[in-house]
């Protein structure tokens, strides 16, 4: 867009310091020749002042956004094809000056501050950037008709998880980015199975995708640093015949920040953070690294938190550590942990009354934990409802003693898990029957709380069979950097 | 006025997306037996592997340590440079 020599004059009818400069506006370009050298733009209300030949509609705002207002009126001059001065609001002794006219406006205030102009009004920026701007994307973009359903047209490119996505516009993918300081074309990582490159543009078009808002997007880069550390292999997790995808556990006061809940049906629907942010790191899995389930995606039932699984935890009671504390933050930090894992096999127990009791029922549903005779070779997490946790606290009990009398309570003798005991098939190898046998790894059972205040259940996730090799598969936590 | 949505992969589909259609049979055609490092593969592999020879073929085999983890490249360009046909062993 091209701006003529003379003078451009923006104003909206909405705004008392353009309506109080109006008469004079009318005077100077009544007065003769000046007029030919004027151009206003009006924002708002194109019947505005369109009596005069000088007044355009403005309304697409792509002059103003062109010319960069941010404040109502705004009077510029150009010279030679370039901008030589600009008057913001109204200041008599400034407006005189650039138009060269000594009794401007001198029966008006010596001053007023503008308005607001209508491209600074919230998330109409990211609308004119996507529009007029130059776009800092690289992705290639794909242009569907004037009456195509975005959403159908995403459908049948292959880049939804089965339910409907939010269709990436420009305007979206800006906004998306705002919520984080990392630059779009900055490499997050290489994805699998096609160990594609993945840029933080990416991840905020998948995001967009998703149903995230942007000040999600540093929980969720911080969550795919951690699906990329080598030892999470979510390349072996995304194409196993078991059941497990990526879960997000976040701790730290940025889960209270972006509305997270760990409350009621902390592991259920109806809370957007939650729902989408596991959402969109599955997308990224999906879309960018080509993990799609029939393909390499060899899940023989899969489960339903594939389609996105991520809580936070609750830090409400002073008296429990929280997991990011455990797994060696500072106290407060944000931190995301990935656990790749399956769930919530539920437990129930509305009977036990001492931490013991309790412990050994809890180490009962936990022997379960993918086959009750298949030991170390799964990790598992346990979420104590607040119920539940509230006999261990009152006996006393932190994380450290519960943790330690789970496994203690889940080592069972080698004769009753080995291949052919109880006529089961499954088990551990018959060598092992005169072993006392712990059902997990030394640091292979996590505990969190979560969960609504009434209610003595509590639920279980257990993680694929991968990390039978521990020195090959863990769980990962990583701080979010704000 | 047309609508413009950004990609939102990663922008590898034509290369990579598109198998090869199965042969319909392995005759004349230099064929890999890929161990993805499932327990057992080995054995399911070398029982392959005697039927093949028995038939005239001559497989290679490649290895991955772990089905966990992607092939390193040199594998990858290995069975691709070597093979027209790659059989991998998924079981336990």
């Amino acid at each position: 867009m091209h701006f003529e020599d003379g003078f451009h004059l923006v104003l909206k009818r909405d705004c008392p310091t353009c309506t109080l400069i109006e008469p004079e506006i009318r005077k100077l370009v009544e007065s003769g020749d000046f007029g030919q050298n004027l151009r206003i733009y009006i924002q708002d209300d194109p019947s505005y002042l369109s009596d005069l030949s000088q007044s355009v509609s403005d309304a697409s705002l792509e002059s103003s956004y062109r010319l960069k207002i941010e404040t109502v009126p705004t009077l510029i001059r150009f010279e030679n094809g370039e901008e030589t001065s600009r008057s913001v609001g109204w200041v008599r002794k400034e407006w005189s000056q650039l138009l060269n006219e000594p009794m401007f406006g001198e029966h008006l205030p010596e001053s007023r501050p503008g308005c607001g102009s209508l491209t600074v009004m919230p998330g109409v920026k990211e609308t004119l950037d996507a529009r007029f701007g130059d776009l800092p994307l690289n992705s290639r973009t794909i242009e569907i008709g004037e009456f195509d359903d975005p959403i159908e047209q995403a459908f049948e490119r292959g880049w939804s998880d089965g339910l409907p996505i939010v269709p990436p516009t420009g305007e979206r993918i800006i906004r998306m980015l705002s919520g984080t300081r990392r630059h779009p074309q900055e490499v997050v990582g290489r994805i699998p199975p096609n160990l594609t490159e993945c840029t933080v543009e990416k991840v905020a078009i998948n995001s967009v995708m998703a149903g995230c808002k942007p000040e999600y997007m540093p929980v969720l880069l911080a969550a795919l640093e951690a699906a990329l550390d080598p030892i999470f292999t979510l390349h072996g997790l995304l194409c196993t015949t078991c059941f497990s995808g990526p879960i997000i556990i976040v701790n730290g006061p940025i889960a209270e920040k972006i509305g997270m809940n760990w409350g009621i049906n902390a592991l259920g629907q109806g809370n957007r953070a939650n729902s989408t942010i596991g959402r969109a790191l599955q997308l990224i899995v999906r879309n960018v690294g080509g993990g799609i389930p029939g393909e390499i995606d060899r899940a023989t039932l899969g489960y339903p938190g594939k389609i996105g699984f991520c809580f936070a935890e609750d830090e409400t009671d002073s008296s429990w550590q929280p997991l990011s504390e455990a797994q060696g933050f500072q106290p407060g930090s944000n931190t995301v942990t990935l656990f790749p894992g399956d769930g919530v096999h539920g437990f129930g127990d509305q009977r036990s009354r001492t931490p013991e009791e309790l412990t050994r029922s809890l180490a009962m549903a936990l022997q379960g934990c993918l086959h009750p005779k298949m030991t170390e070779c799964v990790y598992a997490i346990l979420i104590l409802s607040p119920e539940h946790y509230s006999i261990f606290r009152n006996s006393g009990w932190d994380r450290r003693r519960i943790t330690e009398a789970l496994m203690e309570a889940t080592v069972k003798p080698g004769n009753e898990l080995i291949r052919g005991a109880h006529g089961v098939g499954e088990g551990i190898d018959p060598s092992r029957k005169d072993e006392m046998v712990p059902k997990f790894f030394e640091d292979g059972l996590l505990v969190v709380r979560a969960g609504g205040p009434a209610g003595l259940f509590s639920g279980i996730l257990t993680s694929w069979t991968g990390a039978r090799h521990k020195e090959e598969c863990k769980p990962v936590t990583k701080e979010i950097m704000l | 006025m047309n609508q413009i949505l950004y990609d939102p992969t990663g922008e590898t589909n034509s290369v990579f997306r598109k198998p090869q259609s199965l042969p319909t049979n392995l005759w004349n055609k230099k064929v890999m037996l890929f161990d993805i490092g499932k327990p057992r593969s080995k054995e399911f592999l070398d029982y392959f592997e005697e039927n093949l020879r028995q038939k005239g073929l001559v497989p290679k085999r490649a290895a991955k340590p772990t089905n966990a983890k992607t092939a390193a490249q040199e594998v990858i360009d290995f069975m691709v440079k070597e093979a027209d046909v790659v059989i991998g062993a998924l079981s336990d």
